[in-house]
C-alpha cells in the first residue's frame, strides 16, 4: 500500500509534526507511515483523512499484490 | 488501537532508577560475593545446634530490583503512546521470549551432550547443577532482551520507528506435533522435582523445553489479525503473570522452595501464555458464533 501524505501536507502546508499532533500521535510515527514502512490502522487512517478533508482511498492506494 | 494494561509515562523513570542500582547490587552479590552487612538472619539448625543458617537476603533484593525496575521500563507509556509504539512493544515482546526461551532449550540440550542437566558443574553460584544456572539467568534476561530490542527498535532510526515483522511456524506440523507432544511430557517433567523422578528425566524436560517452544510459535489454523492481536496481548499478560509471581516469590519464598520456583519460571510464561490464548481465542469463537 501506498500514500500520498506528503503531497497531502505539501498542498496543506502543514509539518509533519503539526499532523502528528492534530491526530494525537507521536511525529516518528507520522514518518514512518509517509515513508511507507507502516500501514496504519482503520481508525488512524480516517483521522488522517479528516484532516484533510478527503477520502480514505484519495491518501491511501492499493498496491499490484497487497 | 493502543496497549490496554500500562503504567503511566513517569513510571519510566521511576523504572531506571530501580533497575540501574539493582544491575549494579546484582552483579557484587553473585559475582563478588557481596552480601550487605546485617541484611541477614541467623538461625540455629534445629537437629543440630552446632550449625547456624544463615539466610542473605542481599540477592533477593537485588532481583526485585531488577524485575521491578524492569517491568516499569518496558511496560510504562511513551510519552505520546500511539499504534506504533503498541506495535514496537509487541514486536520486542515476541523477539524476547523467543530469544530468550530458544537459548534456554539450546542450554539444556547442550548440557546433556556434555553430561547431565542436574550435574553440578561447581559454578560460582553453588551447588546446584547446571540447570539451576540457566534458571538463575532466566530469572530476569527476557526483560533484558526485551529492554535492548524495545530501545533498538524506538531508537535506531532518526525521526522514524524501526518496525520488524513476525513470523510463525507453519500449523501442520508445527502445531499440531508440538501440541501433543507437550501435553504428554508435562506431567513426566513435573516428577523430575519429586521424590519419583522417571528415567531420562534431563532428555524428557529439554524435549518439553522444544515442544513448549514450537506451541507457542506456531501459527493457528487460520491466523489473522485479531487472533494476532489475543497472540500478542497474551504474550504480555503472561510477562505481567510470571514476573507479578516472581516478586511475590521473591519476598516470601527463600532456600529450596525457590529453587522450584525458579524451576517452573523456565516454563511459567510459556505454559501461561497458552492458557491465556487458547481462553481468550475461544472465548473469541463463542461470542461470534451465528
Amino acid at each position: 500500500m501506498k500514500n500520498t501524505l506528503r503531497i497531502e501536507r505539501a498542498i496543506k502546508n502543514i509539518t509533519q509534526g503539526d499532523l502528528a499532533e492534530l491526530i494525537g500521535v507521536s511525529r516518528q510515527t507520522i514518518n514512518t507511515i509517509e515513508s511507507n514502512k507502516y500501514v496504519p490502522s482503520t481508525v488512524l487512517a480516517l483521522k488522517i483523512a479528516r484532516v484533510f478533508g478527503k477520502q480514505v482511498e484519495e491518501i491511501f492506494i492499493l498496491e499490484e499484490g497487497d | 488501537m493502543t496497549s490496554r494494561f500500562l503504567f503511566p509515562h513517569y513510571c519510566k523513570r521511576i523504572g531506571w532508577a530501580i533497575l540501574i542500582p539493582g544491575l549494579v547490587l546484582g552483579y557484587f552479590s553473585f559475582f563478588r560475593n557481596y552480601n550487605i552487612p546485617g541484611f541477614s538472619t541467623s538461625r540455629i539448625r534445629a537437629n543440630n545446634p552446632n550449625v547456624i543458617d544463615v539466610q542473605q537476603f542481599t540477592n533477593s533484593l537485588a532481583l526485585a530490583l531488577v524485575i521491578a525496575g524492569a517491568m516499569l521500563v518496558a511496560f510504562a507509556k511513551e510519552k505520546i503512546e500511539d499504534e506504533l509504539t503498541t506495535r514496537i512493544r509487541h514486536n520486542a515482546l515476541y523477539w524476547s521470549i523467543l530469544i530468550n526461551y530458544s537459548l534456554c532449550t539450546v542450554l539444556i540440550i547442550a548440557a546433556i551432550i556434555k553430561g547431565d542437566v542436574f550435574y553440578d558443574y561447581h559454578n560460582i553460584l553453588g551447588s546446584f547443577g547446571y540447570i539451576a544456572v540457566i534458571a538463575i539467568y532466566n530469572l530476569f534476561s527476557v526483560l533484558i532482551i526485551f529492554l535492548l530490542r524495545y530501545h533498538y527498535l524506538l531508537y535506531s532510526k532518526m525521526g522514524q520507528y524501526k518496525l520488524g515483522g513476525l513470523s510463525f511456524l507453519p500449523y501442520y506440523p508445527y502445531r499440531v506435533v508440538s501440541k501433543w507432544a507437550t501435553r504428554i511430557l508435562f506431567v513426566p517433567a513435573a516428577l523430575t522435582y519429586t521424590n519419583w523422578p522417571l528415567p531420562y528425566s534431563s532428555e524428557i524436560i529439554a524435549v518439553l523445553s522444544l515442544s513448549l517452544l514450537v506451541w507457542v510459535f506456531s501459527r493457528q489454523k487460520r491466523e489473522d489479525e485479531m487472533i494476532s492481536t489475543i497472540r500478542m496481548e497474551s504474550m504480555q499478560l503472561a510477562i505481567y503473570f510470571v514476573y507479578g509471581f516472581l516478586l511475590l516469590s521473591d519476598f516470601f519464598i527463600y532456600g529450596n522452595a525457590f529453587f522450584y520456583i525458579m524451576m517452573f519460571n523456565l516454563v511459567g510464561a510459556e505454559a501461561f501464555f497458552l492458557i491465556r490464548f487458547h481462553f481468550a481465542y475461544n472465548k473469541l469463537l463463542k461470542d461470534t458464533r451465528e
